[in-house]
C-alpha cells in the first residue's frame, strides 16, 4: 500500500521523537545515576581528606610529644650536670666571702647569712648557665665566672655595708681585676720568652707594647692552663701586633711558625678558672 | 759469535730458570699463606683474642727509645705496641741512627749560640771556639745516649711477665737519666760555659751573665704570675696579702733552667715548684699575713709541692749548679 508524503513525513517525525525519548531516557538515566554516584565519591574524598588531618594531626602530636620528651630530657641533663658542676664554682663565692668579710666587717650577723645564700643562689645560677651553654656547643663568651660572682655578692652586701666599707670592697675588686690584666701581660711574654728565647729589651718593650694596647679580650691567655697544640703551648697570635715588630728575623720566623700551628684559634672553647679540689673554707664569721 | 750465541743461550735458559722458581715460590708461598690465614681464622674468638693480647703486650724497647728520650720530656712515657713504628727521628728504632741525637744537641747548640751571639755581638774567632766546644759537649752527650740506646737494640719486651715488667722499668730509668743529659746539656759544668768566661771580653761577659740573671727572673716571675692568680681565685686575698705572698716568692728564685729543650708540658711541674717554693717560706711569714682559713688552704698547696719534690727533680726545671 502506498503511503502519502505526508504519512512518511509523520512516520519519519514519530521515529525521531521515538529515537530521542529513548536517548533522552538513557542519558536522563546516566545522569541521574551520576548525580546518585557524586555524593558517594565525594564522601569518600572527605573521608580521605579527615583520615589525612588525622594522620598529619596524630603526626604533629607524635612529634610535640618527642619534642617534649627530648626538651625534658635536655632539662634532666642540664639538672644533673648543673648539680656536678656546683663544688667548681664554690670556691669563686668563698674568696669573694672572704674580701667581704676583710673589707665589711662591720656588717651585722643576720646580714651576713642573707648574703650567704645570695651567694649559694649564684653559684646555682652559674652551674645552671654553665651547664647550658655546655649542651648548646656554647663558648665562654658572655661568660665571667668572677664577675658575676662579684656582682651579686656586692648587691647583697651593699645594704649592709657603711659606704666605707663597700668603697673598700669595690677597690679591692678593682685591684684584683688590675691583677688578672697584668698577670695576662706576664704570662704573655714568658710564653714568648719560653718559646723564642728574647733578649731582656725585648721583653721591656713588648710588656709596654701590650700594656699600652691592651685589649679586654686579651685576658683569654688566663684560660691556658697548660694546653698542648702540635706539641706546642698556644701562642699569644691575638696580640700580634705588639709582639711582631719587636722580634729579630729568626724569632719573626719562629713565631710564624708556631702560630701557624698552635694559634689561639686551636685553643677551642675554654672555660678557664683554678680548680683542682683545693677551696677555702668560709671563715666562723660568716655563721656567727 | 759462537760462543757469544752459547753465552747468550744459557743466560735466556738460565732466566727462564730464574723465573719459573720465582713463580714456584709465589704459588708455594700463597698455599702456605693460605693454610696460615686459615690456621689463623679457625681459631676460636677468645683464643684469638689472647694471642691478639699477648701481642700487644710484646713491646721492642729500641723501638721505644728515641721516642721517649725526645718527645717525652714532660716526665711521661709512650709505648706502641704490637707493630713497630718508625723512630720519630728517622730511624726505624732498632738501628736509629746517632745522627738522631746530634740532630737534636746540635739544635739545641746552634739556639744557644745565636742566644750568646745576639747578647755579646760574638767575633769570628769567638764563635768558631765556642762551637768547637759546643760540638765536644754534643759529642759527649751522643756518646752517651748511644750507649744506653745500643743495649735495647733488638730487646723485645713481654709485660705480661715479671722480667718484662723489670727490663721495662730498667727502660725507664736509663731514658730518664738520657733525657737529663739533654736538659743540662749546655748546664753550668758544659765545656761551652766553662770556656765562656775566657772566651768573652771581660764587657761581653757581663752583658750576658745580666742578660742570662734577667731572663731567668723573668720566666720565675711568670711562673709565680701563674701560681698567684691561683692563689688569689682561691683564697680571695687582698692587695697587700698578694703582694707579700709574692715578694716572697720572688725572693726565693730557684735556679731555673733556662736554655734546655723546649717542653710544653712542664706546665704542671712548673707550677708545682712554685708550691715546693712556697713550702720553703717560714711558715710563720706567712701565718703572718693570712687569715686562719686562707692558711689551712695555702699549707694544703705548699704541702703539695712538698711532695712531689723528687717528681719536680725529675722534670729537669732546675739547673745543675757547677760543684
Amino acid at each position: 500500500m502506498m503511503r502519502t508524503t505526508n504519512q512518511r513525513m509523520w512516520l519519519s517525525l514519530v521515529g525521531a521523537l521515538v529515537t530521542a525519548a529513548v536517548g533522552h531516557a538513557a542519558w536522563a538515566q546516566q545522569e541521574s545515576a551520576a548525580a546518585a554516584k557524586k555524593p558517594v565519591e565525594k564522601a569518600a574524598r572527605d573521608e580521605a581528606a579527615d583520615a589525612l588531618a588525622g594522620q598529619k594531626q596524630e603526626e604533629a602530636k607524635q612529634k610535640e610529644a618527642a619534642r617534649r620528651a627530648a626538651d625534658q630530657q635536655r632539662q634532666q641533663q642540664i639538672a644533673q650536670q648543673a648539680q656536678h658542676m656546683q663544688p667548681f664554682f664554690q670556691p669563686a663565692l668563698h674568696a669573694e666571702l672572704e674580701r667581704v668579710r676583710k673589707t665589711c666587717g662591720s656588717v651585722p650577723a643576720d646580714a651576713r647569712k642573707k648574703i650567704v645564700a645570695a651567694g649559694n643562689e649564684t653559684v646555682k645560677v652559674l652551674a645552671r648557665q654553665f651547664a647550658e651553654r655546655q649542651l648548646a656547643g656554647q663558648g665562654r663568651q658572655g661568660f665571667d665566672l668572677q664577675k658575676t660572682m662579684h656582682e651579686a655578692v656586692a648587691a647583697a652586701v651593699k645594704p649592709h655595708a657603711t659606704e666605707e666599707e663597700f668603697a673598700a670592697y669595690e677597690q679591692e675588686q678593682a685591684a684584683r681585676v688590675a691583677r688578672r690584666v697584668r698577670t695576662a701581660r706576664i704570662l704573655i711574654v714568658t710564653k714568648l720568652e719560653n718559646q723564642l728565647k728574647l733578649t731582656q729589651s725585648q721583653r721591656e718593650k713588648i710588656e709596654a707594647d701590650l700594656e699600652k694596647h691592651w685589649e679586654a679580650g686579651w685576658l683569654r691567655v688566663l684560660d691556658d692552663n697548660g694546653s698542648i697544640i702540635n706539641n706546642l703551648r698556644p701562642a699569644p697570635d691575638f696580640a700580634d701586633r705588639c709582639i711582631a715588630p719587636h722580634l729579630d728575623d729568626r724569632q719573626r720566623a719562629d713565631w710564624k711558625s708556631w702560630c701557624q700551628q698552635a694559634g689561639w684559634k686551636h685553643m677551642g672553647q675554654h672555660f678557664g678558672w683554678n680548680f683542682d679540689g683545693q677551696s677555702l673554707q668560709p671563715d666562723p664569721w660568716w655563721f656567727q | 759469535m759462537n760462543i757469544g750465541t752459547t753465552q747468550h743461550g744459557l743466560s735466556w735458559a738460565r732466566s727462564w730458570g730464574h723465573l719459573w722458581a720465582a713463580v714456584a715460590v709465589v704459588l708455594i708461598g700463597a698455599v702456605v699463606r693460605g693454610e696460615d690465614d686459615r690456621a689463623v681464622d679457625d681459631l676460636p674468638p677468645a683464643a684469638r683474642q689472647i694471642q691478639e693480647q699477648q701481642r700487644a703486650n710484646r713491646v721492642a724497647l729500641g723501638a721505644q727509645f728515641d721516642q721517649n728520650v725526645f718527645q717525652q720530656a714532660g716526665g711521661g712515657f709512650s709505648v706502641n705496641t704490637g707493630r713497630r713504628r718508625p723512630s720519630p727521628t728517622g730511624g726505624d728504632g732498632d738501628q736509629v741512627p746517632e745522627a738522631a741525637t746530634l740532630t737534636v744537641a746540635r739544635k739545641l747548640g746552634n739556639d744557644r749560640l745565636a742566644q750568646i751571639d745576639s747578647v755579646c755581638n760574638l767575633t769570628d774567632a769567638q764563635r768558631r771556639k765556642l762551637r768547637l766546644a759546643m760540638e765536644s759537649d754534643v759529642r759527649r752527650l751522643s756518646e752517651d745516649i748511644e750507649a744506653e740506646r745500643r743495649k735495647y737494640q733488638g730487646v723485645e719486651v713481654n709485660f705480661s711477665d715479671q722480667a718484662g715488667q723489670r727490663k721495662w722499668q730498667q727502660f725507664q730509668q736509663d731514658v730518664q737519666r738520657c733525657r737529663e743529659r739533654l736538659q743540662g746539656l749546655f748546664d753550668a759544668d758544659s765545656l761551652v760555659m766553662k770556656v765562656l768566661p775566657t772566651t768573652l771580653d771581660s764587657e761581653q761577659y757581663a752583658r750576658f751573665t745580666a742578660e742570662n740573671t734577667a731572663r731567668r727572673s723573668g720566666r720565675w716571675r711568670g711562673l709565680v704570675a701563674v701560681a698567684m692568680l691561683k692563689f688569689d681565685d682561691l683564697l680571695g686575698l687582698d692587695q697587700r696579702q698578694y703582694d707579700e705572698i709574692e715578694k716572697m716568692l720572688l725572693e726565693r728564685e730557684p735556679a731555673l733552667r733556662i736554655d734546655g729543650p723546649a717542653t710544653p708540658q712542664d706546665f704542671h711541674g712548673q707550677q708545682l715548684l712554685v708550691s715546693l717554693v712556697l713550702s720553703e717560706i717560714d711558715p710563720q711569714r706567712l701565718q703572718g699575713i693570712v687569715s686562719g682559713p686562707q692558711w689551712q688552704a695555702l699549707a694544703q698547696i705548699a704541702n703539695q709541692g712538698k711532695a712531689m719534690q723528687s717528681y719536680i727533680e725529675a722534670q729537669g726545671l732546675l739547673e745543675k749548679v757547677r760543684k
